[in-house]
């Protein structure tokens, strides 16, 4: 879909609709409009109720977006009206435009960002040396070239086990270089490189400010924070629209799948880097629902620096759930009778191995310390490679060793059967080391503290896989590793195009490059992992709008339960009131809590502060848990039968004027605060 | 000697010239020199007034200077910027400019004077004085002297405290009700200013000061005072129970640049984004537009010191050994002339700022520069102490007259029954008397002309022809050895040490070129008198394009060479070019021989 394709079919769907409402959000660099779908029953009012916000396309490869936000739009228009009474729907189905329709041109380009022209090669021109689709098959692939001459230094060599894929050599394997890669392309700049300073680029993905990453021109950060009228749109388009209470992005990210950590921090120790500790029971339901509802199974692990769906939770508070809507599927292999024979298990899953019955904490675990800066050491590195192999007998007692540059430190402690927690202690420079130490799955987590100031956290993964089955980790014989290719998941992606034909992969075939001689041409198809073929979009969308809809169904469900009256004395009231969240969401992450980025729900009393003998005149409430109440409370030295007002400011619930008396039979009445009170 | 070299900067020649018509003047040895603008800078100016001044100058020296809108502040009032150039040796993009500018913080007035001061000085001073002149033909300056004008305009208009209008005015909900600016500070008793409120109290913390009572001092651990402090001059008027909780703006522009720029749960104040406010937009925007800006100075006050960047301790890694040779160059040179000032860092010997303008400067962009902490209590009693109550007391009686300081009003307020209002004006501190005011306009001038005169300049050094090849070809044959170096002989390198390790903007560029002149490779040397040569990454493929991400050092030089094919007496062309230094260009005759130096 095209944009002008994507214009007649958003219209079609605001024509089509008296709910959904057509507009934009601006426009691209190059003018194309950014369009906003409001699916509302009553858009005089849509933006004082709760919303949920759909946001594609950010990532130019990532067609899937634009296609499967216009079918949830179409599907809950068509089949779920009744939602629109009470929740707004934003649908933004193609931030990036501009960049996605260089790879909808005559040539698929495999571009992410916007077009912004930056001198991706810093020689003082701009976009001067792009790719070229020398093969003219109308798609940028790879070149790879075998035996270059002395001038050019190889890098790759092909997999052994795949010899269509490229890898990086592995010396304990006795492999050695070969190849050159090099992106489709002729060196059109006369530097020696090739396709090094193609079209634009500014990734929207990495254009925001939670955890920008400053100066990764090459990587698309852009030179400011929201510096594509595309991303200051976007994130205008947010802050003017505080009564958004969930956000679902599709895109190249995914915190369903894989739920982010929340125990990492950045640089700056008060910033997350994945969720907030409170609301990691939020998230994990959240996937749960996920996967029960879109049956998805995988999705890859992307960078989330500077990305929306991050700096939706991470700064504005916002539920945001990103998905990549799509995930490598499975390949039906009809079993060889070899196979069958031995009962060979079928290919593991990467993402859900089996569980494991050996000790949760056994194996070998790599990973990094991150090390604190110390005065007069400002130029050390501040990442050190560790690898921590533990072996655990009888389930309790724990030995092991912690390897790193700075040489190997003995470890030992015991610990519960099946616990995946230890505290191991060693000796490093005659002084004492303290390491509790917790794995959880693949991930191993530890604080270091000995002589030096302040803890160092280690952070690991597993390597090679779950350990073995088995009631000892010392002394049984491991099976040797299963052998494959470097790259199982672009093994995988190869294996699954294979299985429709070879869409996503061009063999490779050789060419005479007028400027390295011979060399071939192939590789995947840009984009072909982010796209399912066409006549999965429907099936896809139609689990993306059950998920929409599970979601919206769980958003806040406020309600104001009260105000309950007593008479403590004459001239002497006690009154209470509750928002209630009927909802299961809360009304803020923890996080949202935290940063205070949003107006909170306030209640505002009309008595005068003097008369206040208990409780704030202005009553705030950061977060108000799902299936929860908010309580205000005060004591009121008020005349019997006073009128008092409470306003009550929401943006999900709509502002509101409470009125009643002091009286124990007061009757309550309740109405939208006027414009000139709020 | 037979080689031929055509030194071809027509700028610098042209500036010599003007110097030389007008070295007469600068024989008017310590008067104030000639100006043909007359201003007062015994005083201060507010919004307008200083509008009127830059017309003046603008109108003044239309040869020197220009003025221009660069965007319009929240509440519309124009962001007048000065570019001062002379034209007649370049236009101003092409020479390296220094960007200065002055109330960010719009109570921190002296730094709009101070910023005043710096144009029409050196405006005055071209063809009158010597190193000026020279100054001003050589480099650029981007002058924005009031970076928030509403604050600016706000402070001298209405009462404020010493301390208010830091923020700009977009209305702001501080207190998360709603309601948005609904609860400043009030002039209760009219003076012009906010002053401060104290409460008779049994259980009091402070006591009046037997011997001068207008002194309120803090009583000791053991003892109970009689009076305790209460808050700014205001009252609850939104009637929360809290006072001049949400004043006006509340938010703090030098905390919204993109560098290490915080949310606002870690960094107060810092807005939505980087450049959220339209002044910060306009002021970021003019910068990324202008690379050729080579150093930076903001203005502010108050405490008498220099202060250099990381904001942020886990930044200090970022800062190579050599930007900080630069910066205590600078910055030592700065507190000889600026008695009583320091030269400091600002997160270790101030305080963390997340997203600072000098930061994201020599962070985000890698340009040298500082930020200006105005006046300092050191120079009230000029012995570099800061001085007493009493002492602070009697210079206000003595040496200004009591002009600083509101009388102690009794007052019935509101909520808190009887009060003392009074103290100091919004003129009391923070900012230097009148008669001061000059001298610390000037003594920063200095240190800003010792910072521009300092930005990068280059030019072609020692250079050697001679013939290349296998010794027994030598005779005859067409491939040519050229070495060059170029020099700079200024503090500043024409790359920072942090805008090469971060690959910022666009490395130097080295080129060769000419007629029938086939470069076949080049390199760098580490010295003239190293004998193999470094190869450049791009030798085998562009070898007459030399790109250098480390540029030339401060004080120091680069050493090229390159192989060339060409016949003898061929012509050859070599010109150098960098963002942050003006470009330089000769062209030079193969044939063997040695320029020992660029001066012609």
């Amino acid at each position: 879909m095209n944009h002008d394709a994507l214009r007649d079919r958003v219209r079609a769907v605001a024509r089509a609709n008296r709910n959904c409402d057509l507009s934009t959000i601006g426009e691209s660099r190059e003018g194309r409009e950014l369009f906003l779908l409001t699916l509302s029953s009553d858009h005089a009012s849509a933006h004082r109720r709760p919303a949920l916000l759909i946001t594609a396309g950010l990532d130019g490869r990532h067609w899937l977006g634009a296609e499967t936000a216009a079918r949830v739009a179409e599907r809950i228009l068509d089949e779920h009206t009744e939602m629109l009474d009470e929740l707004t729907i934003y649908v933004i189905p193609r931030a990036n435009p501009d960049g996605t329709e260089l790879n909808f041109g005559p040539v698929n380009m495999g571009n992410i960002g916007t077009l912004r022209p930056v001198d991706l090669d810093r020689d003082g021109e701009v976009n001067e040396d792009g790719p070229n689709d020398l093969d003219g098959d109308g798609v940028i692939t790879m070149m790879r070239c075998a035996n270059p001459p002395l001038s050019d230094t190889p890098t790759h060599l092909p997999d052994p086990h795949e010899p269509r894929l490229m890898k990086t050599p592995d010396w304990s394997k006795g492999e050695r270089a070969t190849h050159i890669l090099y992106t489709e392309g002729i060196d059109e700049d006369g530097d020696g490189r090739i396709a090094e300073d193609g079209p634009g680029f500014v990734d929207l993905d990495r254009n925001f400010m939670h955890l920008w990453p400053e100066h990764d021109t090459a990587g698309g950060a852009g030179p400011y924070q929201l510096s594509e009228p595309e991303s200051l749109a976007l994130a205008k388009f947010v802050f003017e629209h505080t009564n958004i209470a969930m956000a679902i992005t599709y895109g190249r990210h995914d915190n369903m799948i894989n739920v982010p950590d929340h125990r990492g921090r950045d640089t700056n120790r008060r910033i997350v880097t994945g969720i907030d500790e409170g609301d990691k029971a939020l998230y994990d339901e959240l996937s749960k629902l996920f996967k029960e509802t879109t049956e998805q199974k995988r999705a890859p692990k992307e960078d989330i620096a500077g990305s929306f769906h991050a700096w939706l939770y991470a700064q504005r508070g916002v539920p945001s759930v990103a998905t990549v809507v799509w995930g490598r599927p499975d390949v039906e292999k009809p079993k060889t009778d070899e196979e069958a024979d031995n009962g060979e298990a079928p290919r593991e899953e990467a993402e859900e191995p089996a569980a494991p019955a050996a000790d949760p904490l056994a194996g070998s675990w790599s990973g990094e310390i991150a090390l604190p800066m110390m005065e007069g050491m400002e130029d050390a590195p501040r990442r050190l490679d560790v690898t921590l192999n533990l072996e655990v007998t009888d389930g309790t007692d724990v030995a092991g060793s912690l390897t790193s540059m700075m040489g190997d430190i003995e470890l030992s402690g015991t610990k519960d059967p099946g616990s995946p927690a230890v505290t191991l202690t060693g000796q490093m420079g005659g002084a004492v080391i303290t390491i509790p130490a917790t794995a959880a799955g693949d991930d191993l987590r530890a604080q270091i503290t000995g002589p030096m100031p302040g803890a160092m956290t280690l952070n690991a993964k597993r390597e090679g896989g779950p350990p073995d089955a088995g009631e000892t980790g010392a002394g049984t014989p491991r099976p040797a590793r299963k052998e494959g290719p470097a790259d199982a998941e672009a093994a995988a992606w190869l294996e699954y195009s294979d299985s429709r034909g070879g869409v996503g992969f061009v063999e490779w075939t050789t060419f005479d490059h007028p400027q390295l001689g011979e060399v071939e041409i192939g590789g995947f198809v840009p984009g072909f992992t982010m796209n399912p073929p066409a006549d999965e979009l429907d099936g896809l969308a139609e689990k993306q709008a059950a998920f929409a809809i599970a979601l919206a169904d769980k958003r806040p469900r406020l309600s104001v339960q009260g105000p309950d009256v007593k008479r403590l004395a004459s001239g002497l009231y006690d009154v209470r009131i509750a928002i209630v969240n009927d909802g299961w969401l809360p009304t803020r992450t923890a996080m949202g809590a935290r940063a205070r980025a949003m107006l909170p729900t306030v209640l505002r009393l009309s008595t005068p502060i003097d008369n206040i003998v208990t409780g704030e005149r202005i009553d705030r409430a950061w977060r108000i848990d799902g299936l929860s109440r908010h309580d205000a409370h005060w004591i009121l030295a008020v005349e019997d039968g006073a009128t008092i007002e409470i306003e009550l400011l929401d943006d999900q619930l709509g502002d509101r004027l409470i009125r009643f008396t002091a009286d124990e039979n007061t009757t309550v009445d309740m109405t939208d605060l006027p414009e000139d009170r709020r | 000697m037979n080689t031929f070299f055509n030194r071809s900067n027509l700028f610098i020649a042209g500036a010599l010239l003007l110097t030389a018509v007008f070295a007469p003047r600068a024989a008017l040895a310590q008067q104030q020199i000639d100006s043909r603008v007359d201003i007062a800078w015994n005083r201060y100016y507010d919004f307008e007034e200083c509008e009127q001044i830059m017309r003046r100058l603008a109108d003044a020296y239309p040869e020197l200077l220009t003025l221009k809108s660069i965007g319009k502040s929240e509440q519309g009032r124009d962001m007048w910027l000065m570019i001062l150039n002379n034209p007649e040796t370049g236009p101003h993009e092409d020479k390296p400019a220094m960007w200065i500018d002055g109330s960010i913080h719009a109570n921190e007035i002296q730094s709009t004077e101070t910023t005043l001061y710096s144009i029409w000085y050196l405006a005055s001073a071209y063809g009158q004085v010597k190193p000026l002149t020279e100054l001003v033909d050589r480099v650029a300056f981007y002058f924005l002297p009031i970076v928030n004008p509403d604050g600016r305009a706000a402070w001298f208009e209405g009462p404020a405290t010493p301390h208010m209008f830091r923020s700009g005015l977009r209305p702001t909900d501080l207190d998360f009700d709603g309601r948005k600016d609904e609860d400043g500070p009030d002039d209760l008793t009219e003076t012009g200013s906010i002053n401060i409120m104290w409460r008779p109290d049994p259980h009091g913390t402070h006591r009046r000061n037997p011997k001068d009572p207008r002194i309120f001092e803090r009583v000791g651990p053991d003892e109970t005072g009689d009076w305790s402090f209460a808050g700014w001059e205001g009252v609850d008027r939104d009637g929360d129970g809290r006072r001049n909780e949400d004043g006006p703006g509340g938010y703090d522009m030098n905390r919204n640049w993109p560098s290490d720029w915080q949310p606002n749960h870690v960094q107060r104040g810092a807005g939505d984004y980087p450049f959220s406010y339209p002044e910060t937009r306009a002021v970021g925007m003019f910068i990324l537009d202008h690379p050729n800006i080579a150093a930076g100075q903001a203005y502010h006050n108050t405490g008498g010191m220099l202060l250099r960047g990381p904001g942020a301790a886990y930044n200090e890694a970022i800062y190579p050994r050599s930007d900080i040779q630069v910066y205590d160059k600078l910055g030592k040179a700065g507190e000889e002339m600026l008695p009583h000032y320091n030269y400091w860092v600002i997160h270790a010997d101030l305080y963390t700022v997340h997203g600072g303008f000098v930061n994201w400067l020599a962070e985000g962009l890698g340009i040298i520069s500082f930020t200006n902490e105005l006046w300092t209590d050191r120079r009230i009693l000029q012995s570099g102490q800061n001085p007493t109550a009493e002492q602070r007391m009697r210079w206000q009686d003595r040496v200004l007259f009591g002009q600083t300081f509101d009388d102690w009003q009794e007052y019935d307020h509101p909520e808190l029954g009887p009060v003392l209002i009074g103290g100091g004006t919004k003129f009391s501190s923070r900012t230097p008397p009148p008669f001061m005011l000059e001298e610390e306009c000037h003594r920063n001038f200095a240190f800003t002309v010792f910072h521009a005169m300092n930005m990068p300049e280059i030019s072609f050094g020692w250079t050697e022809v001679k013939r290349a090849g296998a010794p027994g070809n030598a005779e005859g044959s067409d491939l040519w050895r050229i070495t060059l170096e170029i020099d700079n002989k200024r503090i500043i390198p024409t790359r920072t040490g942090i805008a090469a390790q971060r690959g910022i903007g666009t490395p130097d560029r080295l080129t060769l070129s000419g007629e029938g002149v086939e470069v076949v490779a080049a390199g760098t040397l580490g010295h003239r008198f190293d004998r193999t040569m470094t190869p450049t990454q791009q030798s085998p493929h562009r070898p007459h394009i030399v790109l250098s991400e480390d540029g030339v050092p401060g004080e120091g030089r680069r050493t090229y060479r390159f192989f060339v094919r060409a016949a003898e007496g061929a012509e050859l062309t070599l010109r150098y070019t960098a963002e942050k230094a003006r470009d330089i260009e000769t062209t030079i005759r193969i044939e063997e021989g040695v320029i020992e130096s660029a001066e012609f």
